[in-house]
Formats: structure tokens, sequence, C-alpha cells
């Protein structure tokens, strides 16, 4: 037991984070996958794979780690979409319900394409222009911004910001709605149509996470004619029962309270 | 004599905007309260802030570098805004070294903003005067807090530590020995306001590594001895967590 970090089980069970003292094995080969793999192979007595999943299910259920391009770069066409676009949330953003804290939407009211600027100089926009990001599923109109920390072959931006119009208790003309957006319009839930069906899920084979970072976007100078705000753009969503119909404005916490101003306020020194 | 003074490390600050909040938590309830926001929930909503973090980058791709910069009032030793005041609401605390704004005598005139070289005073537009960092001064003297809690908000709010706060006038001060030891450096010198607040540059780190360091020298499996066995029958991590 010794090879098995004896020393370390021991002091585990007596301090009850295990029940035996017993190897704990970590599978780099995972029998299970393997499994699955003579399954689709057919030299399995037990379930057998559906029909037209059997290559797809040989192909990635492999009992040991290995690289291959994206599902989705495998069936779009690169060349005509030669970007990725990924996202992330901004440091002072936590979730999208951050956009209803006065405080964080003034930190955050709208977000930006950020692209590298040999993109913009390639393709003829510049820092700030409005710009169509469009993917073999959809396109958004959204703001770009130059950045240096943007690798060069792909564009990136916060999610957490863009709001549906009147989404979060926020106001029809808020710049979450006008300016901010989402890149979630041009990411299928599915993969393309392709030999293994017409419906698959757009995710990982194995664990069924979605593949949200293999879209594939080009970018282009939004027209003239485009409106200077963010598209899609959906009709306003409707208060329910128990919002608030005006909202103040102008708003203060004092104390911990929703304060109103005192008249002449402001503290004695 | 004191001059209190907020350190920032710009080597440690990750941009969260942390400080940024809790200051404004603090002081919206405190002595320099209210900090009101205008169009809360609308279009281009604004308000007053004591403290800003702005975010550049330096250099160009591979080798960028993305700077987040918490700018608050500096706190000048000789500072602009106080002479330009004409009704003397602007003043610095010979105790301590705080700039602060008397709110009763201030008309709002704005000269202290425009003789401001580091654009960190604002005028409350709903109360029409103007506010600025204070230091927290109605929390480093309170003495019905903790000793460890009588610091400004945002000092105690940064999760990295990148924020110090004391003395730079004692020279054994952990402020004034960060600014010796490790390039401590003020904004704009050159415009004789000599601010207090100083700024730790971006730096490389290096770790060195000695062989001694290697060998775990608390290693729990030797501090605690055989010790004693639970129950077969005690319940384990492995029983009340499931993945």
């Amino acid at each position: 037991m010794r090879n098995w970090n004896k020393g370390y089980l021991t002091w585990a069970r007596r301090h009850r984070l295990t029940r035996y003292v017993e190897p704990i094995s970590v599978h780099l080969y995972s029998e299970v996958l393997q499994k699955f793999r003579l399954a689709a192979q057919g030299r399995w007595d037990g379930k057998q794979s559906p029909e037209r999943q059997r290559k797809r299910v040989d192909t990635f259920f492999d009992p040991l780690p290995f690289y291959y391009e994206p599902l989705e770069s495998q069936l779009v066409d690169t060349r005509g979409y030669p970007l990725r676009a990924i996202t992330q949330r901004p440091m002072a953003m936590y979730h999208s319900w951050n956009s209803q804290n006065a405080w964080l939407r003034q930190i955050h009211a709208h977000n930006y394409l950020f692209v590298s600027p040999r993109l913009g100089a390639a393709n003829g926009f510049d820092d700030g222009d409005w710009v169509w990001v469009e993917s073999p599923h959809g396109r958004v109109r959204a703001m770009c911004r130059f950045s240096e920390a943007v690798e060069p072959g792909t564009v990136c931006t916060w999610n957490a910001i863009g709001k549906s119009t009147g989404a979060w208790g926020l106001s029809p003309d808020a710049n979450e709605s006008k300016k901010g957006f989402l890149l979630n319009h041009v990411i299928s839930e599915e993969l393309p149509p392709h030999e293994c069906g017409d419906h698959l899920s757009n995710s990982d084979p194995v664990t069924g996470q979605a593949a949200w970072y293999d879209v594939r976007v080009r970018v282009y100078k939004a027209y003239d004619k485009d409106p200077k705000e963010t598209w899609p753009r959906f009709d306003a969503v409707k208060p329910v029962g128990g919002m608030p119909s005006r909202r103040p404005r102008w708003q203060a916490y004092v104390a911990g309270a929703f304060g109103r101003f005192r008249p002449g306020g402001g503290p004695r020194t | 004599m004191t001059q209190l003074a907020l350190i920032i490390d710009l080597n440690v600050c990750v941009g969260c905007h942390a400080c940024v909040t809790s200051c404004k938590e603090w002081n919206t309830s405190g002595w320099a309260g209210p900090l009101a926001d205008f169009r809360p929930h609308d279009r281009d909503p604004t308000g007053t802030f004591f403290n800003r973090v702005q975010t550049f980058e330096v250099g160009e791709y591979p080798n960028t570098e993305t700077v987040h910069f918490p700018k608050s009032c500096l706190h000048c030793e000789d500072p602009p805004c106080v002479p330009v005041c004409p009704t003397g609401a602007s003043y610095k605390r010979e105790s301590d070294g705080i700039v602060l704004v008397d709110y009763d005598k201030c008309i709002g005139c704005k000269y202290c903003s425009w003789a401001c070289p580091y654009g960190v005073r604002e005028l409350d537009e709903k109360q029409r005067v103007m506010k600025k960092c204070t230091l927290c001064v109605d929390r480093i003297y309170d003495k019905s807090l903790p000793e460890s809690e009588r610091k400004p908000a945002c000092v105690l709010a940064c999760p990295t530590s990148a924020r110090l706060f004391g003395d730079i006038h004692d020279s054994d001060s952990e402020v004034s020995v960060n600014i010796r030891e490790n390039g401590g450096y003020q904004l704009m010198p050159e415009w004789g306001t000599r601010p207090a607040n100083h700024y730790l540059p971006r730096r490389k780190t290096r770790i060195t590594l000695h062989p001694d360091e290697l060998v775990r020298a608390d290693n729990p499996l030797k501090k605690e001895g055989p010790g004693v066995e639970p129950p077969k029958d005690a319940p384990t991590l492995d029983d009340i967590t499931s993945w």
C-alpha cells in the first residue's frame, strides 16, 4: 500500500473524508467509454448504439483523451466564417440580474464586441463603429471596441449585460437594450444537418456540455442606413403585477433605507 | 505631522470594482452622504462615486497588459483645490492631512474641480455641492469599531489586498516601507501638488525555490501522530456528498 499513498489514506479515513483505506485510482483510460465504443463497433453483447450514431460513438467515445476540431467547425464553411466568438463576464457583474442594481449599471450599462485592431483594418471598420456579427445561424448588430488583448482570429464580448427591451425592470430605452447585445442569437442549439442526423444537439458528444464556444462568425461594418442600436430587437416586456409603474428620477440610499432627500440635506461638519 | 494616504498596488489590482461599490455603500449613509443616482433604471444612468476604476491596455498583441487603475482623491499635501475655493468650504485638515469639503459652505461653483488636475472631485447634481473621497473620516477614528476595521471601506473590501492605508510621514509605517521598497510613485508630480496617495507599479514576479521549501514542514501526517480511528459506522464525507 505504500505506493498507493497509504499515509494519506489512513489520515483521510481518520478524519472521515473516506470510508475505506483503499486505493483511489484515477482512470486515465475509461473502461466505460470503451464499452460504448465496443458497442458501436458491434463487439459488445449488451445495449447497441442506434445505427446512424454508430460512427459518432465509435469516434468520440475514445477511452483515452484526444483532440479533434470542434464539431461545428467541421460542418460549416470556415472560410466564410473565419473567426471564433467567445464570451466572458465583466469583473463587476456577477449575473444578468446585476443590471437591476443602479450602482453596477453605472459601471457597465452596455457591452462591446472586442476585436483586434488588425481585424478592423482588414475589414474596414474603426474603433467604436457599429458592426454585424454573423454566423451561419443568425446575426447581431453591435458596437465594436478595439483591444490588443484579443487574439486576432477571435472576437469576444461580455455576456450578462445585454437585455431585451423592458426586461429586468429597466425602462425600454435603457442602454442595456439599445446598445447592449447578446451573442446567443448567433449560436445554434443544434448542429447543422449531417450524416448522423438532422437535429443533433450542438454539444460535447460525451458530457453533453453545450458547445457555445464553437461558434464561427464573420464581422463586417454595419450599413449607413442601419439604426445606431443593437439588433435583433423585440417588443418591450410588459411590467407584471407588483412592479412599480413609475421609477424615481433620483434615488439615494441612506443608512440602508431607500431614502428621501432631506431639504437642504447634507452632513453637519 | 501626520499625512494619511492610500497606496494602490497596480501589480495586484484585478479591476473587480469591490472598492467602488463598498466606498459608495459606506459613504452614502455616512458623513459625506447621500450619494445620489440620476436616472437609476433608465437611459444613461449617472451618479456620484468617490472612487472609480479606469481600465486601459498597454502594448500590442501578444505582449499586452491590461491595467486596472483605481482613482480617488489623492489628498495632496499642497492641494490646488483648497486655495481656489471662494467660501472656504474646501479645506485640508492639519491633524491628519485629509482634504474635505464643508457642504454647509459649498456653493457648488466647481472652481475646485477645475483646479484639480486629477479629475477626482464630483459635483452632486442633486444637492449641488462638491463631493469627494473623505478617506472614510467617519470610520477610521470610530472607537466603537475594532481597531482592525478602522480603515477606509475600500481597503477592507479589496479581495487582493491591493490597497494599503496609513501615515506616509511615519517612515516605519507599512505604506512608507512599500513606497520606499516597491517603487511607489505619485501621479503627475510635475504639478507640484505632492499627492499623498501613491501607486505601486506593475512589476515582474519571479519565484525562487529553495530545496528546503520543497519538503513540507507542517505535514499533518507527522504532526498528528497515529490518532484515534473513528468507529466503522461513523459518517464520512463520502456519505454526505455525491457527484
